[in-house]
């Protein structure tokens, strides 16, 4: 347990460690991306009722499910850095706010392009929509704290664990909405409890997709964090000896 | 060969919404690609100086 904990308490160990597993995400990512795309797009049968329309349900519950997990990941951290003060929670907080912001928005633009055709609407203020908007507000909030405490990075990673956790509530929000309210959104085609109401040959290639965006995005935050691990701790004897060596 | 292929692309008349959507998803992971390699660069190079500044 330890051993795999340590990294989570030294900003050296976790910086290591992330740079042995950042390329590794970042390649099977790739492969997964490709292969995801050309199944998607090529083998899996047009929908019965949208037609080839549908294949935007491969990139746009990817990016939606990711939206929505890597906000629950910042959820988590920011507890781990107010209650247990793990400064680490913070560089990391700081290191998926910029990602999940990004795929929020692209929920929304693939949405978009998705209700147009199916809808005939670009846009429209049901329940899903507009609670996924507010979790793109909420990112933009974040990454506009992080910005204006550039200098004092402690107190910044403080209010965005903070802003975080109060955002939180949307997460249920936009999972039930489709359940709560009236809305022109489809019901999940995939859930953890139930059979997906998905068919087998469509589904692969959403699942392939689902995990090559996740492994992007941790290849990305990995990264990230790397990079904001050095800027940090630039007094710290390691980091002289690192940059020195280069 | 020509004729299939112009089939998939129109995507059964949905190519003006499939393909910028796939376009602006790629787009968006690949500028994060660069955009963090540039960053790291920029990071050493700056750490670098500000070391020499200080040592």
């Amino acid at each position: 347990m330890w051993t795999f904990l340590a990294p989570f308490a030294s900003s050296k160990l976790f910086y290591q460690r992330a740079g042995v597993y950042a390329p590794w995400l970042g390649w099977f990512a790739l492969l997964l991306l490709v292969m995801g795309c050309v199944w998607g797009l090529v083998f899996a049968p047009a929908d019965y009722q949208q037609g080839e329309a549908f294949r935007m349900l491969y990139v746009h519950v990817p990016t939606a499910f990711l939206s929505m997990t890597l906000y629950a990941t910042m959820g988590a951290l920011s507890l781990s850095l107010l209650v247990w003060r793990i400064k680490l929670a913070g560089v990391l907080l700081a290191a998926i706010a910029p990602v999940g912001a990004s795929m929020a928005l692209l929920a929304l633009i693939t949405g978009s392009l998705w209700g147009k055709p199916m809808w005939g609407a670009w846009w429209i203020w049901d329940a899903r929509l507009t609670s996924e908007l507010v979790l793109l507000l909420l990112y933009l909030a974040i990454l506009v704290t992080q910005h204006a405490y550039a200098h004092n990075k402690e107190q910044g990673d403080k209010l965005v664990a903070m802003l975080s956790l109060v955002g939180l509530i949307d997460l249920p929000i936009i999972h039930y909405s489709v359940d709560w309210w009236n809305t022109l959104h489809q019901g999940s085609s995939l859930s953890v409890f139930s059979k997906p109401s998905i068919e087998a040959s469509m589904l692969y290639p959403l699942l392939i997709m689902l995990i090559g965006f996740t492994l992007f995005s941790g290849f990305i935050i990995l990264s990230k964090a790397r990079v904001m691990i050095l800027k940090r701790e630039r007094r710290q004897q390691w980091v002289r000896k690192l940059v020195e060596g280069l | 060969m020509t004729h299939a292929l112009l089939v998939w692309f129109d995507m059964g008349g949905y190519a003006a919404y499939i393909w910028p959507a796939y376009g602006a998803v790629f787009s968006v992971l690949i500028a994060h690609v660069f955009y963090t390699k540039a960053e790291q660069k920029r990071t050493l190079r700056t750490l670098r100086r500000w070391m020499e500044a200080s040592s």
